[in-house]
């Protein structure tokens, strides 16, 4: 007997989580052929060495590199392999085909891959690693992904239309304590990320570096601006710089500056913008400009947003809050709270 | 203050360009050598000693003039001058080649400007190496597409301009440039797109789709 299974658990938000990956396991028995449903009648493998998928030993999630890539790779070898095998079954065409890959964008391309077959399917659960061949494997005929599969060949899987009992915990492995440390966000909840608006495809949070850490010495420099939103006024023109600057932006003098702190004061909304691309720890990232009912204009990122609540001319107030946290030092700063 | 321009006294003498798009088979080098080859093979009367001096332009990738001089080109006793600018750089390479001839410092240079963005694995541009900060700019934490939409909202309630009709001449831009694109064989994007495709497209950043926002390519051209 040779079983295979596997738990796929993703970042929350990402394509393992909601609904590329799942978890399963499959049996086979092998035995005479007297007693079997299935006959290998012919075999062949190609394989490549690329980044594409990568999990730690201990780690809550895997990883993957950019898709389209792993598909550039993947698409010369799945041709030739077909070439292969049909080669040597000295066969052009095949009823059905099932096709698993660990990269969706190549599941997605399954029948445009695989133009030899009548018929194509990939696993009824998504990616389920080890297991993904096993659970994807059905017998001719039936294409339709059932909720238990029948199962001539061994196979079980519970996918994500199983019963509420069935389904595996994704909120523990979400709120664990490994992601609780990196998704604080700024109100210290951990944000449904089950319908963010706008990702970049469904549940396909964007690929971006984390921010860099804060540089000590700049941020002792700047503490008055930085913990106190302290900015400059210029003593000629009255002009109000965010951040402080030496040469006034209005009338060009020179270390002429009175401080002056914005902290707990109001303003307007300029502009604003989601901006869905951005590395957040409480995606997606709002952000807007800010015109001080004194003087003094700044971009601020949005507290405990709601976009729709925004508008050129909103009131908003100042808040100090946590930004995001890099190699172990949190960046602390001002946000801005529609009033 | 002057400005005195160089008008007519510069002039653009053979060019080479790559195709633009996902090239994961070819690094950097490749892309540098493969747009000065096509600028050699179409022009047999230049020969790389008569290139005086280089400027190169990268954002990110590579450093120094080695980009150029070191593996690909195996330029030896010629200086390169690496110049960055954002998305002006290769303008700005292009732009300080001219004053070298311009100035009669040397009788022929060459402007090369080379990017490999699809290496990273990240989705957008990437500056990469801010210098070490305080952690307070808004600006440097918007990614590209965000800081360009801030100016939707703007100018519509500036100008009193109806937002859907705001989103309709972003369409038309777009619609154009895909249009166009698609006359262009080195062209990242050589399909048409409809303004409806357009329209309904995933956002970016604001009410900037993706067919709003440049396409992250690689890609190297030369003059």
């Amino acid at each position: 007997m040779a079983v295979l299974a596997d738990v796929i658990v993703g970042r929350p938000g990402s394509t393992d989580e909601s609904g590329g990956g799942g978890d399963g396991a499959a049996a086979f028995v092998f035995g005479p052929e007297i007693d079997a449903v299935a006959k290998v009648v012919e075999f062949a493998s190609v394989t490549d060495e690329i980044l594409d998928r990568w999990r730690t030993p201990g780690s809550n999630s895997g990883a993957q590199w950019e898709e389209r890539f792993g598909l550039d790779r993947y698409t010369p070898l799945v041709e030739r392999v077909i070439e292969d095998v049909l080669e040597a079954a000295q066969t052009s065409r095949v009823d059905h085909a099932v096709l698993v890959s660990s990269n969706s964008a190549v599941t997605k391309k399954a029948s445009a891959l695989v133009r030899c077959a009548d018929t194509v399917s990939i696993s009824p659960l998504g990616y389920a690693g080890a297991a993904s061949v096993g659970v994807a494997w059905r017998m001719p005929g039936s294409s339709r992904a059932g909720r238990e599969h029948p199962g001539p060949l061994g196979c079980r899987w519970r996918g994500r239309n199983s019963s509420p009992g069935d389904r595996p915990d994704r909120s523990r492995s979400s709120t664990s304590p490994g992601y609780r440390a990196t998704r604080g966000g700024s109100t210290g909840l951990l944000p449904d990320l089950s319908d963010v608006e706008g990702s970049a495809g469904p549940g396909a949070p964007p690929r971006r570096p984390e921010p860099d850490r804060v540089s000590g010495p700049a941020a002792a420099r700047s503490g008055r601006w930085k913990f106190a939103l302290s900015g400059s006024r210029c003593e000629k023109c009255g002009f109000v710089h965010l951040p402080p600057v030496r040469v006034c932006k209005d009338c060009g003098v020179v270390d002429r500056m009175a401080v002056e702190s914005l902290a707990g004061h109001s303003g307007s909304v300029a502009t604003y913008t989601v901006d869905r691309l951005a590395y957040s720890p409480a995606p997606p990232v709002v952000d807007a400009v800010v015109d001080f009912d004194d003087g003094g204009r700044f971009t601020f990122e949005v507290a405990d947003a709601d976009p729709s609540a925004l508008s050129v001319g909103a009131r908003v107030e100042t808040v100090f809050r946590r930004l995001n946290t890099a190699d172990g030092v949190h960046n602390y700063f001002w946000k801005v709270r529609v009033q | 203050m002057s400005s005195r321009g160089i008008r007519d006294r510069v002039a653009v003498v053979a060019m080479g360009c790559t195709p633009f798009g996902e090239h994961w088979d070819r690094s950097a080098d490749d892309l540098v050598v493969e747009a000065t080859e096509e600028l050699y093979a179409n022009n047999p009367r230049i020969s790389r000693d008569d290139v005086d001096a280089y400027w190169l332009a990268t954002l990110g990738s590579g450093q120094s003039g080695l980009t150029l001089s070191k593996p690909p080109l195996a330029l030896d006793y010629k200086p390169v001058t690496r110049v960055e600018n954002y998305c002006a750089s290769g303008s700005e390479a292009f732009r300080n080649a001219c004053y070298a001839v311009a100035s009669g410092a040397y009788d022929r240079v060459m402007a090369v400007g080379v990017e490999k963005l699809k290496d990273s694995g990240f989705s957008g541009l990437l500056r990469g190496g801010d210098p070490p900060a305080d952690g307070t700019a808004a600006e440097l934490s918007l990614t590209a597409p965000a800081a360009f939409s801030l100016l939707d909202p703007a100018y519509c309630a500036r100008y009193g301009v109806d937002p859907s009709d705001f989103r309709q001449a972003m369409t038309h831009i777009a619609w154009k440039n895909h249009h166009n694109g698609a006359l262009n064989s080195k062209a990242q994007f050589r399909s048409e797109v409809s303004k409806e495709k357009i329209e309904s497209a995933p956002l970016v950043a604001g009410r900037l789709g993706v067919f709003d926002c440049s396409g992250v390519s690689d890609g190297a051209a030369c003059a």
